[in-house]
């Protein structure tokens, strides 16, 4: 191996360095929020950077955990993330291995229509129209159909898809392979890091969700645990009265603490899920399906 | 390659060139017709008690269907309520895309405003002040009480379409609070009274060294310029009597606040103090919450707005007292006098009762036994107290009772749980219920205010130093979607750069110049025709001015 | 496999690629049903729409929405500062992702690197209205970054309220909430880089540098291209939810965007003027993928580019 020259090391050292000051100030609203959450309530109230709680105190988890509200909206998100992401992942690569296909007929032409879905919708509207007509109004599947393929995410996946040889497909199909197969047997597989990444966005999509819960979903127990977060954070906000969007009248003050500790808990499994999903975006190294 | 561009583009101006000009010549010109309500027979509609009804209420608040205010309304009155829950920002968004969909509700609560929109849509039924004064007459002489501003958003083109709702929380004035303990350190011993008093507090709060710090570290206030606008200054405004972003009068006529000599004096001394560095610099972009946690935190020695019972109270530990009590334990606080001004005049701003209303779908033209029903029901919330409490609060002993400390009405468990007091639907006193989307009567409320919230507020918050705008609430005149906000955000804009010194005071006389050439002029003409109609309402509806 | 029919030459490609076809139908079923049969409520910009009379019922008023969006009062600044922070955003915010994974890259720590990773990409889950309370607080002329100011003997900086700084901290902090999440795309395409193609450097002595211009950047090209190219169809967005939980009237003059001017002007059921918005932002988005798309298809010879 290559010793590194003196100008490499000199570039390692800062490079750390500046990475480390970079990733200490994309932690600290995590930290100051942690800390709001674990503080006393006048505490919270106060000045400063709050870098930790200097009492600390569990009652605004206590409460969170025991609102009946928010763990029916846990139970929602999860049940959305995990089905919507799978249904994302299936659907999305179904309809994105096709179009990978150069001698696809009027390949153009359906890349196309999809693009131009990206750009031009019809609003909220007609979009409320269609959900009430399909009947999905209050029902949780809303959560889950409309945004299940995405423009976006069709062309980040066929695009990988179409960085997979072609000769990987063709020697499947030679030795009988169907289009399924190649697909579900080869290309998925191979496809490790754009799934994940894709897999990533649309779980965070999900998880962080609330506009459609507000709009479509009136019963309690089917919210989502972002729409029942946001009710609850920005209720007591001035800028949100005088903006119209909160009633003047019914302001219940929630105090920070929870609002800090509810972000947390829906902040967690994140967290904790991503240092999972990292290893996916390790491709391994293609050896032998084609050169032999 | 390049040909198959240039085709591409070829086709594509053609096309929309064509779209351009069919769209262009499809246009009829003309406003859309106002909207003509069908026509009931009032007289001839009879109400069967004994018929149940089946009711569809769109009101504001979160619940569950089948609770406990909803089954008791439900039997008293032979209804089948068939409600729909909203937040207050989910109603906002929501409200236009279920009557989009072509579920207009039989009772619809409306904020401020919707009234004259949902009826220019074609959506209400027009209720007629005699088939109020029929079957809700108590209702009506309390809302002409109360607040008979309620009148006018309700309506439109000349007929009526909602029932006011009243908000009696929004009759008291709020006055501000001081640093007790600051005040005695500069040699204070009583809160100031006039403009001179405060401006001698306000010095001495930055420059005497208020906290015994040893450094200079505090300032006298400040204030909220950034987001809302009733929160800039209105204590300083009104000692001069002028509220600068409503409706005031003068001799009779009405104009607007912020173009008055009286205005320009306030910022003139607004100026001067933040020259002075009286005022914290932040005041041009601190939201109110940052406004409030500076006056707790020690910065600065005045807030206003605050001077409520609660900020006292020591049991809450987040009320200011206790706030500032943790940083400086020798702390106290006293409530602010309004400041008199040059000519003797002070005043604290309210918002007013009114606004809010309830309204029908005009789908109801074919079952108007379900107004009759609900105005009957509203009559029994303001005849029965008993009644009204029930439908507010809920059940007492079960729901809610009297609770220490202060022995106001507070919820027992489980009910204190949101979540729990939501699925019943229960509401508040202040600001009603679900199904009690109004407020009782002031002498019914004051029996349920605990004894020592009571006093504090009819010594510290009395309504003879109430003021608001003078034509209930400044949208209430025509055309004010077009103008009011891109006005009152140039207003908040030139007023801020004339008190940070970024312009000179005389900007005001161009302010005012601006202000009457982008909209302010009609505006005018539409708030005098305003005056004119309120006083034909008042008549009709039995109000006096 | 060929079918042999005795048919025309028609439908032999459709007859031959049958099951790729078929793979396409539940997509466009889907597309279909959640696009386009909503992308027909587009004729609201075109009506004068009332809730009384519904979508079809409404009458046709032309362009009269387009002119009162354009000639609206403040319409031409609320575009011009639209297409000054896109500007800005795609200019600076494009590549700050890229860099990043790049010097990510670079870290041979793999636990550091790791850890990196994680914070970096966490300012992503906070929605603007926590991070937007946070950045007024810590910001304003009495917060901790001001102290700092100070002690260094400076005035105070009006961070959110002078407009140069608002733009700047506008922009900067975008950039910070976005830039560790963006990263991991291209991290991911970094992966993807045979290692081999690196072993055949280092034998031609080739540095860190040297491997990083002749050979991961070539290689992130056409992800770099895709992504560019499809973030054009948002090119006159802006940002809207950070900019709403940021701007105060004192930063108006460049701070209100198109979708702050038109929820300024949004009466509840006024949804023309909103559709208009809607329908200038998308022509504007489409031709400028178009334009980008046919200049990268034409200078990298249809390698790259979105079709």
């Amino acid at each position: 191996m290559i010793k590194p020259s003196r100008g490499e090391k000199i570039f390692n050292v800062f490079n750390m360095t500046f990475l480390g000051l970079l990733a200490f100030t994309t932690v600290y609203p995590f930290v100051y929020t942690v800390s709001i959450s674990l503080s006393t309530a006048a505490e919270a109230q106060s000045e400063g950077l709050h870098l930790y709680p200097r009492e600390v105190s569990l009652t605004a988890y206590k409460m969170v955990f025991s609102s009946k509200v928010f763990l029916y909206g846990y139970a929602n998100t999860l049940f959305r993330t995990i089905v919507g992401t799978f249904l994302t992942l299936l659907m999305t690569s179904i309809f994105a291995y096709p179009l990978s296909k150069r001698n696809l007929p009027h390949r153009g032409l359906f890349m196309f229509i999809i693009l131009f879905t990206m750009l031009f919708g019809g609003g909220l509207v007609p979009m409320y129209l269609l959900i009430k007509n399909l009947g999905l109004v209050d029902s949780r599947l809303v959560y889950v159909l409309p945004g299940m393929i995405g423009a976006f995410n069709v062309i980040i996946i066929k695009n990988f898809f179409q960085s997979i040889p072609d000769s990987l497909a063709e020697s499947a199909a030679i030795d009988g392979a169907s289009d399924w197969r190649i697909l579900f047997q080869i290309y998925m597989p191979l496809s490790k890091p754009v799934l994940a990444t894709v897999a990533l966005w649309t779980a965070v999509g999900h998880w962080n969700a609330w506009f459609d819960a507000m709009i479509y979903i009136s019963t309690p127990e089917k919210l989502v645990m972002q729409a029942y977060l946001r009710e609850i954070v920005i209720e007591s906000s001035t800028a949100m009265v005088s903006k119209g969007l909160i009633d003047p009248d019914t302001t219940q003050f929630t105090p920070a603490t929870i609002k800090a500790a509810t972000v947390i808990v829906t902040l967690l499994p994140i967290l904790l899920v991503y240092p999972f999903i990292q290893k996916y975006f390790m491709r391994g190294i293609m050896i032998g399906s084609v050169k032999g | 390659m390049f040909k198959r561009i240039r085709k591409a583009l070829i086709t594509a101006v053609v096309l929309a060139t064509g779209l351009g000009i069919f769209l262009y010549k499809a246009t009829p010109k003309g406003d859309r017709s106002a909207y003509e309500p069908p026509v009931v027979d009032w007289d001839s509609v009879i109400d069967d008690p004994n018929q149940e009804l089946v009711i569809s209420w769109l009101g504001k608040g979160r619940g569950v269907e089948g609770g406990w205010i909803e089954t008791m309304l439900e039997e008293r009155f032979n209804v089948d309520y068939k409600p729909v829950f909203l937040t207050f920002e989910a109603f906002i968004r929501k409200k236009p895309l279920l009557f989009a969909g072509g579920q207009v509700p039989d009772v619809c609560f409306e904020p401020p405003g919707h009234v004259k929109r949902d009826a220019h849509e074609g959506l209400l039924l027009e209720l007629p002040y005699d088939l109020i004064k029929k079957y809700a007459p108590t209702y009506l002489a309390k809302v002409n009480d109360v607040d008979p501003t309620g009148w006018i958003p309700t309506l439109y083109n000349g007929k009526n379409y909602g029932l006011p709702l009243n908000y009696v929380k929004g009759l008291y004035p709020r006055p501000g609070l001081w640093r007790m303990d600051w005040l005695r350190n500069v040699g204070i011993d009583k809160v100031p009274e006039t403009l001179d008093e405060w401006e001698a507090a306000l010095r001495a709060f930055r420059y005497d060294d208020p906290n015994r710090s040893g450094k200079q570290d505090t300032y006298g206030m400040s204030g909220d310029m950034a987001e809302a606008w009733w929160r800039s200054f209105p204590d300083i405004f009104l000692a001069f009597d002028v509220l600068p972003y409503e409706w005031v009068e003068r001799d009779g006529k009405i104009v607007w606040g912020g173009c008055l000599p009286e205005t320009k004096e306030a910022l003139a001394l607004l100026r001067r103090w933040v020259e002075e560095d009286l005022i914290d610099p932040d005041f041009a972009i601190e939201p109110a919450h940052l406004v409030e946690q500076n006056f707790a935190n020690g910065k600065t020695g005045y807030v206003d707005y605050e001077g409520r019972f609660g900020s006292f109270q020591l049991i809450y530990p987040t009320s200011y007292l206790s706030l500032v009590k943790r940083l400086t334990p020798d702390a106290e606080l006293a409530v602010a006098a309004f400041p008199a001004g040059p000519r003797g005049h002070r005043g604290g701003r309210i918002q007013g009762a009114s606004g809010n209303a309830l309204a029908f779908g005009s789908h109801l033209a074919d079952e108007p036994e379900k107004v009759i029903r609900v105005l009957k029901m509203m009559e029994a919330f303001a005849t029965d107290e008993q009644l009204a409490i029930d439908a507010c609060l809920g059940k007492q002993g079960l729901h809610w009772d009297f609770v220490p400390p202060f022995h106001g009405p507070g919820r027992i468990p489980p009910y204190d749980d949101r979540y729990t007091g939501e699925r019943e639907a229960l509401g508040q006193l202040n600001a009603g219920s679900m199904f009690h989307p109004d407020t009782p009567h002031l002498t019914v409320l004051n029996k349920y205010k605990g004894k020592e919230a009571r006093a504090y507020r009819d010594k510290y918050r009395r309504l003879e130093w109430a003021r608001r705008d003078a034509l209930g609430t400044t949208e209430f005149v025509p055309r004010s979607e077009e103008y009011l906000g891109d006005l009152r955000l140039m207003q908040q804009i030139a007023f801020t750069e004339i008190l940070t010194g970024d312009r000179e005071l005389d900007y005001f006389d161009t302010f005012v110049k601006d202000w009457h050439a982008q909209g302010g002029a009609i505006l005018l003409e539409e708030a005098k025709k305003m005056s004119e109609l309120r006083a034909r309402i008042y008549k009709e509806v039995g109000a006096s001015l | 496999m060929s079918k042999t029919t005795g048919g025309t030459s028609f439908w032999v490609p459709y007859a031959r690629h049958r099951g790729l076809l078929l793979m396409l139908v539940p997509g466009m079923v889907f597309f279909f049903i959640f696009h386009y049969i909503p992308m027909a409520g587009i004729i609201i910009a075109f009506k004068d729409f009332n809730l009384r009379e519904g979508i079809m019922g409404s009458q046709w008023n032309g362009l009269e929405n387009f002119e009162r969006l354009f000639l609206g009062k403040g319409f031409p600044d609320a575009l011009r500062n639209t297409v000054i922070i896109s500007a800005l955003r795609l200019g600076c915010g494009f590549f700050a992702p890229i860099i990043l994974a790049l010097l990510l890259n670079e870290i041979r720590l793999s636990w550091y690197k790791r850890t990196i990773q994680t914070l970096t990409y966490l300012p992503f889950f906070f929605s603007w209205v926590i991070l937007g309370g946070i950045f007024l607080a810590v910001f304003s002329t009495g917060g901790p970054i001001n102290s700092i100011v100070k002690s260094f003997g400076g005035k105070e900086i009006l961070f959110f309220s002078s407009d140069g700084w608002f733009l700047f901290m506008l922009i900067s902090t975008g950039i910070w909430q976005g830039v560790g999440y963006g990263a991991i795309i291209y991290l991911a395409s970094l992966s993807g880089i045979d290692p081999g193609l690196y072993e055949a450097t280092v034998v031609d002595g080739a540095g860190r540098w040297k491997q990083t211009i002749h050979i991961t950047i070539p290689c992130m090209v056409p992800t770099i291209c895709t992504l560019f190219i499809l973030s054009l169809g948002g090119v006159l967005d802006a940002g809207f939810d950070q900019i709403y939980n940021l701007y105060k009237p004192a930063v108006y003059d460049v701070a209100d965007i198109i979708d702050t001017y038109v929820l300024r002007r949004l009466t509840t059921m006024d949804f023309t003027l909103g559709a208009a918005a809607g329908v200038f932002k998308s022509i504007i988005g489409l031709g400028a993928i178009l334009i980008v798309n046919a200049i990268v298809r034409r200078s990298s010879d249809g390698e790259l580019g979105l079709w």
